[in-house]
């Protein structure tokens, strides 16, 4: 049972993932762009967000720079996921500080086995 | 310098011996000069001389006995009278001739005869006086002026007749005494031939010293000539260098050569001809001298006509009479008319290369320093015609060189401009690929945003469906998620695909076990596999060991092929043979997928490896599939160095074999990063 925040401004994109991660027991924080994103991540600190890159106003790479930044948010774990399947994506968003990357349309079995090994870090430490 | 003896033709006035001939004829015309100036003298000494001898006698007998007495009466001597006619008539014919003919030998003989005649008379009209007779011995001295013993000749005749005579009937009038001695002409002639033996030899002495005094002018005249003609060969020499230095157009330097030949060597004619740039003819470039209206007649001389042309074709010089030589106008008598004598002709070599040709008419011999001096200036001609030649061969090298030079930068400028062309239509192709690549990578990120959603809800849906009885939508909801993932593998196809083609797909390179690989596959495709009722062997050799590629790359290879021998094979059987081969000279590992299924014509296997060309199109129907995959197979295969290929017959299966190098080598094409996505 975590705190899982969707940073995703394609409505049905954020409304399926949601439900699907509630049904698998997981508690969604929704967010549909990055200036909200961040303000749901300082405010709620999630145990985990998936971010979205094309987002309109701040957009994913430079959110994820600013919450790996802050000293408040730099634990929670990032799974950058993007539309964009070129590998430079993977290593951009990789340097901006996110913990993980997957291309979408999500896999959503995949995506959740990143979910549990990143969450599993986390209680470790 | 040529040697003189170099001549084919030895003419008969050969220079040396000509020369010795013309000093001689030099020294005989100098002597005889001489001696008609000093008999001419003598002559009109002796026209003064008798002269002033029969007014002496006639004065010295009036003033002597200018009256003779007879008793009372006197009156002028008869011998007075004797005196002034008969010596008149004595003296009046030699003073006449020595006056009016001085030099001829009859007056010489005359003015001899009439002297010693004179003396007769003089010694007769003194009554024989013995003083008298020292006039004879004073007129052969002076007879002994002329320098020629042959007059003492004459002159002693008439003394000895004189003596003869008188001394038989009137010995008197010769001896001053009326009976005289028996050998008083004895004695009388001896003191004459001794006279005469002294003058005659004096005389003698006398001409041979004129003789060499004569031959010792030829030779001053002859030297000073000598040197007078080294002095023009010099001048000719000099302005012949200066010429052909100076100048920079053949004919005007030339014509400057030709008139310094003509005027230096007092030729009567120069002429320069030059062999034309085939060789056959001669063409005049220069002509001075007298004679230059016939040039049009030597304007082109074929090579071995005429003597010009002899010349040429024998490349010797030659020298002859001008009368034989053959010329162009054919006029024979030319040579005589103008008083031309000597021809010499010279060919212009360079190195045995005839160049041109020299020749020269003079109206006498030329001397040996003059020959030389032509020997030089023909080597110096050909030297300077080689050297315009040269020059005018140069210029139209360099002006042919200019203009390859401006073609060249003509070319160079196209070439430019073809360059920036394709610059332009290679940067124009690479915006186009870019944008190729940037519309594929921004379809595909279209495409994958609904996909999204639409795989997530139907998989959501199914899961509710599944929970929530009855089960009615679940088919319909699979084939939603099977369109949806259909739809990714295409996308996924055809990113691959463009990748590859724009040269963008880099391999990551890592060493591997290839049986391990091989069993973890088959794990992965097992299900597949046995889907369709079908049976899989794997035979994998002994001697595998680890191969070193890209792994991701290989998989998806092989991953694809089984993939595709389990969809088209039902109830039958696949195999894997995985064994080492090499490709050329490197060692490679050898894959061979084999099915039974429905195999293809030999059409089809000519095209499977194209994107989008699967067998058939109603394969597609049937099979599914993206009708990417082997074309990416394909690709990946040649990306490592490796190859596929495929043999197949309809209705009994196919085997597709892939051969990949042990040791990959990466091209290097864009391998910034490693993909290993």
């Amino acid at each position: 049972m975590a705190t899982v925040l969707i940073v995703e401004d394609n409505e049905p994109s954020r409304d399926a993932l949601a439900r699907r991660l509630q049904r698998r027991g997981h508690h969604p924080l929704l967010a549909i762009d990055g200036n909200q994103g961040l303000s749901v991540a300082r405010a709620l600190t999630p145990d985990l967000i998936l971010m979205d890159l094309g987002l309109p106003g701040i957009d994913g790479w430079e959110a994820t720079r600013q919450l790996k930044n802050d000293p408040e948010t730099r634990h929670i774990p990032i799974i950058v996921l993007s539309a964009h399947a070129m590998t430079t994506d993977r290593d951009v968003a990789l340097a901006a500080g996110a913990d993980d990357f997957d291309t979408k349309p999500v896999q959503f079995q995949r995506l959740l086995g990143k979910i549990e090994v990143l969450l599993a870090k986390g209680i470790a430490r | 310098m040529m040697p003189t003896s170099g001549f084919e033709t030895i003419v008969p006035f050969h220079p040396s011996a000509d020369q010795t001939a013309s000093s001689a004829r030099r020294t005989s015309d100098l002597f005889a000069q001489y001696q008609l100036e000093i008999h001419r003298r003598t002559d009109r000494l002796f026209a003064a001389l008798m002269v002033f001898q029969w007014i002496a006698g006639v004065v010295f007998g009036f003033w002597v006995c200018a009256l003779a007495w007879y008793g009372t009466t006197s009156r002028t001597h008869l011998h007075v009278w004797a005196a002034v006619f008969v010596g008149g008539a004595i003296c009046l014919l030699p003073a006449l001739l020595g006056t009016l003919r001085p030099g001829y030998t009859s007056t010489r003989y005359t003015i001899a005869v009439a002297q010693m005649l004179m003396g007769a008379l003089l010694i007769h009209l003194t009554g024989g006086r013995i003083e008298t007779h020292f006039h004879v011995f004073g007129s052969l001295a002076f007879l002994a002026c002329y320098r020629d013993w042959r007059v003492l000749i004459p002159a002693t005749i008439v003394v000895a007749g004189d003596h003869l005579l008188r001394g038989v009937f009137w010995p008197q009038s010769v001896y001053g005494v009326l009976a005289a001695s028996q050998w008083r002409w004895l004695e009388h002639a001896a003191w004459v031939v001794f006279e005469d033996v002294i003058l005659i030899v004096s005389c003698r002495r006398s001409i041979a010293e004129m003789k060499d005094t004569a031959e010792r002018t030829a030779a001053l005249e002859q030297e000073v000539r000598t040197r007078q003609q080294a002095e023009n060969v010099a001048a000719l020499t000099a302005a012949v260098g200066l010429a052909l230095t100076r100048g920079n157009e053949l004919q005007p330097m030339l014509q400057e050569c030709a008139e310094a030949l003509e005027r230096r060597l007092q030729g009567g004619l120069a002429r320069i001809w030059t062999l034309d740039e085939c060789g056959a003819t001669l063409e005049l470039q220069a002509s001075a001298g007298t004679c230059n209206q016939f040039d049009a007649h030597h304007a082109r001389v074929a090579v071995g006509a005429f003597t010009i042309g002899a010349v040429a074709q024998s490349s010797e010089p030659l020298l002859m009479h001008a009368a034989d030589v053959h010329l162009p106008m054919g006029d024979a008598g030319w040579a005589e008319r103008t008083g031309l004598i000597t021809f010499a002709g010279y060919p212009l070599l360079l190195d045995a290369k005839l160049v041109g040709v020299m020749a020269m008419f003079a109206p006498r011999a030329f001397s040996s320093s003059a020959l030389d001096a032509m020997a030089a200036v023909a080597d110096a001609l050909a030297l300077g015609i080689d050297r315009t030649h040269a020059e005018r061969e140069l210029a139209r090298y360099t002006t042919d060189l200019e203009v390859a030079h401006k073609t060249e930068r003509e070319h160079a400028a196209h070439l430019v401009t073809l360059v920036d062309q394709l610059r332009m239509t290679q940067r124009r192709a690479e915006e186009a690929t870019r944008a190729k690549s940037d519309f594929l990578a921004g379809m595909s990120h279209e495409l994958r945003t609904p996909l999204n959603a639409i795989i997530l809800y139907s998989e959501l849906l199914q899961e509710e469906a599944e929970e929530n009885p009855p089960h009615s939508s679940v088919a319909d909801l699979q084939r939603i998620q099977l369109a949806g993932k259909h739809l990714l593998e295409l996308i996924n196809g055809i990113l691959d695909l463009s990748k590859i083609e724009a040269g963008k797909m880099t391999l990551a390179l890592e060493p591997f076990d290839v049986r391990a690989m091989i069993h973890e596959l088959i794990d992965t495709v097992g299900p597949l596999v046995q889907k369709n009722g079908n049976t899989l062997t794997v035979h994998c050799a002994d001697d595998l060991g680890t191969m070193s590629a890209d792994l991701m790359k290989t998989r998806q290879i092989l991953l694809n092929l089984l993939g595709n021998a389990a969809k088209f094979t039902e109830g039958g059987a696949i195999t894997v043979d995985v064994a080492l081969d090499a490709i050329g000279s490197r060692r490679a590992v050898r894959f061979a997928v084999r099915d039974t299924g429905v195999g293809m014509t030999r059409e089809q296997t000519g095209k499977i490896f194209e994107p989008f060309t699967q067998a058939d199109v109603t394969t597609t129907r049937k099979y599914g599939g993206t009708g990417l995959g082997l074309a990416i197979v394909s690709r990946f295969c040649r990306l490592m160095g490796g190859d596929v290929s495929v043999d197949s017959r309809p209705d009994q299966g196919s085997c597709f074999t892939v051969r990949l190098p042990v040791d990959v080598v990466d091209t290097g094409m864009d391998s910034v990063s490693a993909d290993a996505a």
